[in-house]
């Protein structure tokens, strides 16, 4: 009885304590962050918040892609939200940046931004993102954050009309009000971009500029004091000229959150919402001090960069940066950097010049640039470095070199001078051609494979005089003459390659004659144009479809005539009506053809070639 | 005995608490990943808290207010002239560039008074409307303006119709 108390009350005493470990590991889990802090205020350096090449480059997004990022930011704007009790807050209904607009007026060009020809057109507020950063040439992303950070209207579901009448903050001083000769969105947005581009074309009369040592205030307080700060580049000093204060400590510490009385959060904020929303304000190209080796930063990883081309390659994603070793042996190394780029573990790029061009098969144009679709063989980037990169035309097989009159066929990594401008069109087959230009450093790395033709074009080598017939980029059909290769209205002069370059094409067993197969449909040739031939017409001329050699290629280069092989024939000034048993048998008057064929339904006849009548069997004579 | 079921009464009680409370937190902090899961964005930009973004939001509003009471008091006509204060950002034996907060306006100005034992030197230059305050137009000093080397005061004061103010002094090295 007592050992079963003990029992029973250990087993109590066990569950108790499992239901308490549960609970202490549920518990746990709930202090595990979710996601962890993606930036960390140590890595806000005053000196260099934004790269020029980032703050200045206005083609980052489209007006589409403006108007997307601001929907995904707002889903759903809160247009009938209660009202406030704030004297500002008009009350319902409230209207999103998302579906904001405005007429645009005329604005004259300037030394500051070139001319807008608004006319009172009404655009919509990423539309008018968009006009603002083309003309004065702002990167729209540094416009977005801009309008957040002022107030806080991207991701606002129910914003007030005070805030887009002072959107982006200019001509708002510290405790004094906002002057009204800016109030107004487009205003907002197209004075605080002209006045960035004001202040790093005429330095010489602000506070801060490239280069130079000057004090920053942590706060409009002077009793907070600040810091001397020798700033790196324009974009910067435009930051801090615009609003000229940086976070101190307390506002580092807790980047996502307020510091103390003394910090200020406009810059800090500029930097922190750019790096989460469009990725690094500064260059992806890093070295250290001591080691000449570039790497581009990707996430938690480093590529080292092998040589001049791939660094040029990818110079949108710089400029080059030093930071410390220990921050380069923070990221994890992986293989070089390759030219072919995954995005966010689905599309595949060929980069050229910061150029991304689709790839869209591995055994197809994936391989024909020498890589395959295997881990290591290409670097995931990030999406925003993926969108740093030039939209390109998805790749494509042929390539030119730019400044150069060679055209190249890529294929399993090498690159086959294409013989022509004829095999250039044969190649692409339907028209229009479609070749990339490429930087010649890139298509200099690959080695030549053999000389490229088209397909239907006539080859031999320097050595021999025997003449091929090219029926695909690697494969040739030997001929005995030329009369079959003018049947079927391949002709063109004799291209030439060397008889090493012949060896890497496989020489069909089979001469070609004047018939073909093209997909479910059999050809004839005769005077360079190319009849189908039925199942009961190839009965009747004892034909078999052994006899019709696989056209491949050559399909989309034979004149193919929209009439069909019949009985009648016309060679010179004979006609001949083929018979059951395969023989032609001639007309002895044009009226007995006449009579002939009004008796079989009028099919009329084709012209043909004698040396084509003289492959069919005589028969007797119709009158 | 009535002590050792108390003492386990106390102990399951203890142990569900636990537990259900833990359950209900896990849910709720599961809910609010599936939130904010549900409101991502289908575009690939890289996702900040939208909590914070919201709390942004809505301490911007009340920055708007506080900005609001601000013209306010400033459409009421005063007398007496606001004191704002005015930053020196590089002060060399050649130049000075100063700002003025707290005002956004053309044509006050800015004096410079360089201090030397008794000697004093003055410099203006014009105030202009610079994004989101008054930006002194730069005062530069030529060599012949000091009659002696050796370390200098300067201190910067704004005068305007509207507003007054001064900096902190800064020194300046003469050769």
């Amino acid at each position: 009885m007592k050992s079963k108390t003990i029992a029973s009350n250990t087993r109590l005493t066990l569950g108790i304590s499992g239901l308490i470990a549960i609970g202490l590991v549920l518990v746990s889990l709930m202090f595990i962050p979710s996601k962890a802090a993606a930036l960390s205020g140590a890595e806000f350096n005053a000196a260099n918040i934004i790269d020029d090449s980032v703050f200045f480059d206005k083609s980052t997004m489209s007006p589409n892609q403006i108007q997307a990022f601001l929907n995904a930011r707002v889903p759903a704007c809160d247009t009938w939200h209660a009202k406030s009790s704030s004297p500002n807050d008009p009350g319902p209904p409230y209207k999103c940046l998302r579906d904001y607009t405005q007429a645009v007026p005329n604005v004259a060009a300037n030394s500051y931004c070139s001319g807008i020809g608004g006319n009172g057109t009404v655009y919509s507020a990423a539309q008018i993102i968009s006009i603002v950063s083309d003309r004065c040439g702002i990167n729209p992303q540094a416009l977005i954050v801009l309008l957040q950070k002022e107030q806080s209207l991207i991701t606002d579901t129910w914003p007030w009309p005070i805030q887009y009448r002072s959107a982006t903050g200019y001509g708002c001083p510290d405790t004094a009000p906002c002057d009204a000769e800016y109030y107004g969105y487009f205003n907002q947005v197209y004075n605080a971009a002209k006045q960035f581009k004001r202040y790093v074309q005429t330095p010489e009369n602000y506070n801060y500029a490239a280069g130079r040592n000057s004090y920053i205030a942590y706060n409009p307080n002077g009793g907070c004091g600040g810091r001397n700060v020798t700033i790196q580049n324009g974009a910067t000093a435009a930051l801090y000229n615009y609003t000229p204060y940086q976070p101190n400590q307390a506002a580092l510490n807790n980047l996502y959150g307020t510091g103390d009385g003394c910090s200020a959060y406009g810059n800090r904020n500029f930097w922190r919402m750019f790096n989460d929303w469009f990725g690094s304000t500064n260059g992806d190209l890093v070295r250290t001090p001591n080691d000449p080796k570039i790497y581009l930063l990707s996430g938690e990883n480093k590529y080292p960069i092998n040589n001049q081309r791939v660094l040029s390659d990818f110079s949108r994603l710089g400029p080059i940066r030093y930071v410390t070793d220990q921050v380069m042996s923070s990221y994890t190394t992986q293989p070089s950097l390759s030219n072919m780029v995954q995005k966010n573990g689905g599309a595949l790029y060929l980069v050229n010049a910061s150029i991304k061009m689709g790839l869209s098969s591995c055994s197809g144009d994936v391989a024909a640039y020498g890589y395959t679709c295997a881990n290591g063989q290409y670097s995931p980037l990030t999406d925003s470095q993926i969108q740093k990169l030039s939209n390109g035309p998805s790749a494509t097989r042929l390539v030119k070199p730019k400044g150069s009159n060679s055209i190249y066929y890529m294929e399993n990594g090498k690159k086959r001078p294409v013989a022509s401008w004829m095999d250039v069109e044969r190649i692409n087959g339907n028209s229009p051609v479609k070749m990339n230009v490429l930087t010649p450093d890139f298509v200099n790395k690959y080695s030549n494979g053999s000389l490229a033709f088209g397909p239907g074009r006539l080859v031999k080598t320097s050595t021999s005089a025997s003449v091929y017939v090219v029926r695909d980029l690697n494969y040739v059909y030997p001929i005995s003459s030329l009369v079959n290769t003018n049947e079927l209205g391949l002709s063109g002069s004799v291209g030439v390659m060397s008889s090493t370059d012949l060896q890497t094409y496989t020489i069909s067993p089979s001469i070609l004659r004047n018939k073909l197969n093209c997909g479910s449909s059999n050809y004839l040739g005769t005077l360079g144009k190319n009849y189908s031939v039925s199942d009961p017409t190839m009965t009747t001329y004892g034909y078999n479809s052994g006899e019709f050699l696989a056209g491949g290629g050559l399909c989309s280069v034979i004149n193919i005539s929209s009439t069909p092989l019949g009985r009648y024939l016309r060679a010179g000034n004979s006609i001949y009506y083929i018979n059951n048993s395969g023989q032609k048998q001639a007309f002895g008057s044009y009226s007995a053809y006449s009579t002939h064929q009004a008796g079989n339904g009028n099919p009329g006849y084709i012209s043909v070639s004698t040396y084509f009548v003289s492959t069919i069997p005589s028969g007797s004579v119709i009158n | 005995m009535s002590k050792i079921l108390k003492s386990r009464k106390f102990l399951v009680l203890l142990a569900l608490l636990i537990v259900v409370g833990a359950v209900a937190a896990y849910a709720y902090n599961s809910a609010q990943s599936d939130k904010e899961k549900n409101t991502q964005p289908e575009n690939s930009y890289t996702e900040s808290s939208k909590d914070q973004e919201k709390s942004e939001a809505e301490t911007n509003k009340a920055n708007v207010d506080k900005r609001a009471d601000l013209e306010k008091q400033a459409s009421q006509t005063s007398t007496t002239k606001k004191t704002v204060s005015v930053v020196i950002t590089n002060a060399q034996a050649d130049s000075i560039t100063s700002y003025v907060s707290g005002v956004f306006e053309d044509g006050g100005t800015c004096t410079a008074t360089i201090t030397k034992g008794s000697s004093e030197i003055i410099k203006t230059s014009k105030g202009f409307k610079d994004a989101t305050h008054t930006t002194c137009a730069p005062i530069f000093l030529k060599s012949s303006d000091f009659p002696s080397s050796g370390t200098w005061a300067v201190k910067m004061s704004y005068s305007s119709s509207t507003s007054e103010g001064q900096s902190q002094t800064v020194n300046i090295e003469v050769r």
